[in-house]
């Protein structure tokens, strides 16, 4: 009982446990619905591992690996069927790795080294305060996904008040999704008609501290019954922007090279959020207001014989921040439906003078027990143009049925249809509708 | 004289506090009662199972440990099954509620309209998980005194809302745990049935090692069997924080 009653009196729940290892099995597939054209586009066959102890009270660690099978095979020779990583393409990933620290140096301060997901903000998946973790934006549906990143966390807690400190020593870069796919996210360029080669430079930070580095912090407490943060970013753009452009004649047949470069530019980020409840309905909101340093798009191409035409147009400006912000609530009625809804003023891939404006939509109903779920309106719409709404618009619709007819099993049926007129992100994608199909076991 | 007036009102004391004679307390000092045998020990930690039963029978496990201080404060974390383990709930004074899904690794505050939904795939609700004082929401009413029991019915207060029309909780005598609760909803029809069995007293506290929640418009119900349970070993308030809740283990 003695022994009991000390193991209760140290923290609770924070008793020395040896590696304990949970994840699941998951298979994902996508098809392509586009007439005679469409086909599959996803083939996934996932292991994910968490890996986590408690050598000691003040010791925690933590390991997300994520082995898959990934994609179609790549063999286009005879000769290529004897490689069987042409034939059955695999990867490894290490999503987290990370270790705890708890009360090192004052009781209150716990620290977290290593790969790490840092996710900020209040809104639903997409928050413009959470610049620290980079995108995942390999897989559409996964919007708002974030990638672990090398970092340093301290995180000082003083209920209500809790301040965090972030130092990531090396810059990581955002994850794209496929080339078909990236376009939506890489703004307005257009390439040229008669491409012949394209040079794609990307230009990573230098790995030197005072280019590659990064550093935020977040204060965060609970006033009148409202949970508040504000938060400071220093870092880079975790998307690339388009920098330089160089289109250059081959022939007289009009066929050219073209030349591209990308980086990541600097930006400060001054953030703020709030969530709680108003009457019933739970609201939320998040906002940031970006600085970011100058990038200057310098374009070439092609003028009177033997004398291109450069043009340079300033694309981010130091002197005119921008401001991205989501508001948005939720509810529940009482058979049970559950209604989420946000506005969103700029998408993450969006800069300057260009943020567009967002609505998104979520209803969803459980029934028998909770075994089935439906999703019929799960909806993001934009306006990209108020003037002229009806040839302006996108949206994006993704009805979907999750089936649990037994723990640790999840079975999802659903559907990506997008449609829209003009410049914006779904019309440019309306051509990718899709089907899929999810079946994940847990352990 | 005065000695024997003295022998007759001790009389008179004895007999008006012996079993047979004593007049039932005021309902609501019975609801009183029960608000703090059920919050009497200052914390508790219990590892429970939860066991969900639908309507064909078949049967769903939850394994889940809390955390309680006083009446206030109290935090549950789901150890299996696996799809759910790690999901935690931290239920705070002034209706502050969060949740904690290891998958997006963040903390959610929760709004009240959720206080009346179940939570995960249980028949409780948030409402039920969150530590609330039934004297405090509810008027009572004496409607019965058994041998062993009071019978009450507790009404929503005129400032409190609830999805329930009414209540009728059966109280033990001995223990002031209640022992069966009846929810009504608004159209006066019951809705759920709560028992509390296998009363024990453990540390000088009664406690039900065994609750059952059977929602009889679903057909579904909820065993909830307290594997273990720890009383009064000085859980720090530093557990009932965000910082532990996102800690997870």
């Amino acid at each position: 009982m003695r022994a009991i009653s000390l193991l209760l009196l140290g923290l609770p729940g924070l008793v020395h446990a040896g590696p304990e290892v949970n994840g699941y099995i998951e298979t994902y597939l996508k098809y392509w619905v586009h007439g005679g054209s469409g086909g599959w586009t996803w083939n996934e066959n996932r292991l994910q591992i968490q890996l986590e102890g408690n050598p000691s009270e003040a010791l925690h660690y933590y390991a997300e690996l994520r082995l898959r099978g990934f994609g179609f095979p790549r063999a286009s020779s005879v000769g290529e069927l004897g490689e069987k990583e042409g034939v059955f393409p695999w990867g490894v990933e290490i999503r987290e790795l990370y270790a705890d620290i708890y009360g090192l140096l004052h009781p209150d301060l716990d620290l977290r080294v290593g790969r790490q997901v840092v996710a900020w903000g209040t809104a639903d998946r997409l928050n413009p305060t959470s610049n620290i973790s980079p995108y995942d934006l390999e897989d559409f549906l996964d919007l708002g996904e974030r990638l672990g990143v090398d970092a340093l966390r301290a995180r000082f807690s003083a209920e209500p008040w809790s301040v965090e400190v972030d130092f990531v020593p090396m810059f990581t870069p955002s994850v794209f999704p496929p080339p078909e796919w990236s376009g939506a996210f890489l703004g307005s360029l257009k390439l040229p008609q008669g491409l012949r080669n394209l040079k794609d430079i990307l230009e990573l930070p230098s790995k030197k501290l005072s280019e590659s580095s990064e550093a935020a912090f977040k204060v965060s407490t609970i006033l009148g019954g409202w949970d508040l943060s504000l938060s400071y970013f220093q870092g880079r753009d975790l998307l690339p922007i388009l920098t330089y452009l160089e289109v250059v004649p081959v022939d007289t047949l009009g066929n050219v090279d073209v030349e591209v470069r990308s980086c990541f530019p600097k930006v400060r980020v001054v953030g703020g959020d709030f969530s709680g409840s108003l009457f019933k309905l739970g609201v939320w909101g998040e906002g940031a207001l970006f600085f970011p340093e100058d990038v200057v798009l310098t374009k070439v191409q092609p003028g009177p014989p033997g004398a291109p035409v450069r043009t340079d147009s300033t694309l981010l400006s130091s002197d005119r921040p921008y401001f991205r912000y989501v508001l948005g609530g939720d509810y529940t009625f009482s058979d049970g439906t559950y209604l989420n809804f946000q506005y969103i003023h700029g998408l993450f891939h969006e800069r300057g003078e260009d943020l567009e404006d967002y609505f998104t939509l979520r209803v969803e109903r459980t029934f028998l027990n909770g075994e089935l779920k439906l999703s019929p309106l799960t909806l993001t719409a934009t306006v990209s143009d108020w003037e002229a709404p009806r040839e302006n618009w996108g949206a994006a619709w993704i009805p979907e049925v999750v089936y649990t007819p037994v723990d640790n099993l999840e079975l999802k049926l659903g559907a990506l249809v997008l449609c829209g007129k003009g410049e914006n992100i779904f019309s440019q994608l309306k051509e990718r509708d899709e089907v899929y199909l999810r079946f994940k076991v847990s352990f | 004289m005065k000695k024997l007036i003295e022998g007759a009102l001790a009389v008179l004391w004895m007999l008006s506090t012996s079993s047979g004679l004593r007049a039932a307390p005021p309902a609501q000092e019975i609801l009183a009662k029960v608000d703090s045998a059920m919050n009497a020990p200052e914390d508790r930690k219990t590892k429970m199972q939860m066991v969900l039963v639908d309507r064909r029978g078949k049967e769903k496990v939850r394994v889940a440990e809390s955390y309680q201080k006083g009446d206030d404060y109290r935090l549950i974390r789901f150890l299996s099954p696996a799809d759910q383990r790690g999901i935690g709930f931290l239920s705070l004074p002034g209706d502050l509620m969060y949740v904690y899904f290891p998958a997006f690794k963040k903390v959610r505050r929760i709004a009240a309209h959720v206080k009346n939904t179940t939570f995960a795939g249980t028949d409780f609700t948030y409402d039920d998980l969150s530590t609330f004082r039934y004297s405090e929401d509810y008027d009572a009413e004496l409607l019965e005194e058994g041998k062993d029991h009071y019978l009450l019915k507790l009404a929503p207060k005129p400032n409190v809302k609830k999805d329930y029309g009414y209540l009728k909780m059966w109280v033990d005598k001995a223990s002031f745990l209640p022992k069966k609760i009846e929810f009504y909803d608004k159209s006066g029809n019951l809705w759920k049935v709560m028992e509390f069995r296998r009363l024990e007293r453990i540390k000088g506290y009664w406690v039900a090692r065994e609750m059952e929640m059977r929602d009889l418009k679903k057909q579904h119900s909820t065993r909830m069997v307290l594997e273990e349970m720890a009383l009064d070993t000085g859980i720090p308030d530093k557990v009932f924080t965000k910082r532990y809740l996102r800690r997870g283990r």
